[in-house]
């Protein structure tokens, strides 16, 4: 155990994942997370909300960056360290109007809204940059 | 994602298998809502097999329990995963849907 506690600290975790902005590769981003999260060692529980925070951020890059064009890209960076785990989310597609990070009133039964919720139950901060041509959305979980 | 649907008098079985997201949540959405279009009075949801599910999964549930609760047809979900069952609770929704442990209890309860 504390061999593997000393690999993970010795190795520089790093890797990132392309994929079309359809979403049929949102599935992929997810498998791509689990496995290096799992290589890592990280609890489960924390591996499912991450997966689920990451394929809602990207499904919002379909949906608001992208307006459901499914011939773009979108890219996911991760990188870990003891302390914290970060997931960069990059598009090149419209910047959001709305940066409030705001999800719906969890007691207004309405559908949608619920991903931003989802954004912030997995990560304890989160940073959207956006430049001439990307927009860029920086994830941070402290551990 | 896959969907075996089951016709029994006045209640509609829909098990769903795999993962419900943006991808596939539409699919679930159609047979969801042809069931709210034709009023079938119970619509039963059996998520045994399905291992995720994101926000557009779940807001197709809520939809459909929507337009079933202005007909008064009760919309019932099954067999949830233990991290179905957290998201649900998460979203304050374990409280608005009427969750069976299996589909057994579904269907008499």
């Amino acid at each position: 155990m504390k061999q593997k506690k000393n690999l993970q600290n010795a190795l520089n975790h790093r890797a990132s994942i392309e994929v079309p902005s359809h979403p049929m590769y949102l599935s992929m981003i997810r498998i791509f997370l689990e496995k290096l999260l799992k290589l890592i060692d990280i609890q489960t529980l924390i591996i499912e909300d991450i997966k689920s925070a990451v394929d809602e951020a990207c499904s919002n890059v379909i949906k608001y960056a992208y307006k459901y064009s499914y011939d773009k890209t979108i890219k996911v960076y991760f990188s870990y360290s003891p302390k914290e785990i970060v997931v960069i989310i990059e598009d090149y597609g419209e910047k959001p109007q709305d940066l409030s990070f705001q999800g719906r009133d969890l007691l207004d039964l309405k559908p949608g809204g619920l991903g931003m919720h989802f954004i912030k139950k997995a990560f304890d901060e989160i940073v959207f940059k956006s430049s001439k041509k990307t927009n860029k959305l920086k994830m941070v979980r402290y551990l | 994602m896959e969907i075996k649907i089951e016709d029994q008098k006045n209640i509609r079985i829909l098990s769903a298998m795999g993962e419900v997201d943006m991808h596939t949540s539409p699919e679930l959405r159609k047979h969801l809502l042809k069931a709210v279009k034709d009023k079938i009075p119970i619509v039963i949801v059996d998520l045994k097999e399905v291992s995720y599910i994101d926000s557009s999964g779940i807001a197709t549930l809520v939809e459909a329990l929507k337009g079933m609760m202005k007909y008064k047809g009760s919309l019932k979900l099954c067999s949830l995963s233990e991290r179905v069952k957290e998201i649900f609770s998460f979203a304050k929704l374990d409280k608005v849907f009427e969750i069976y442990k299996d589909l057994q209890d579904a269907t008499i309860g």
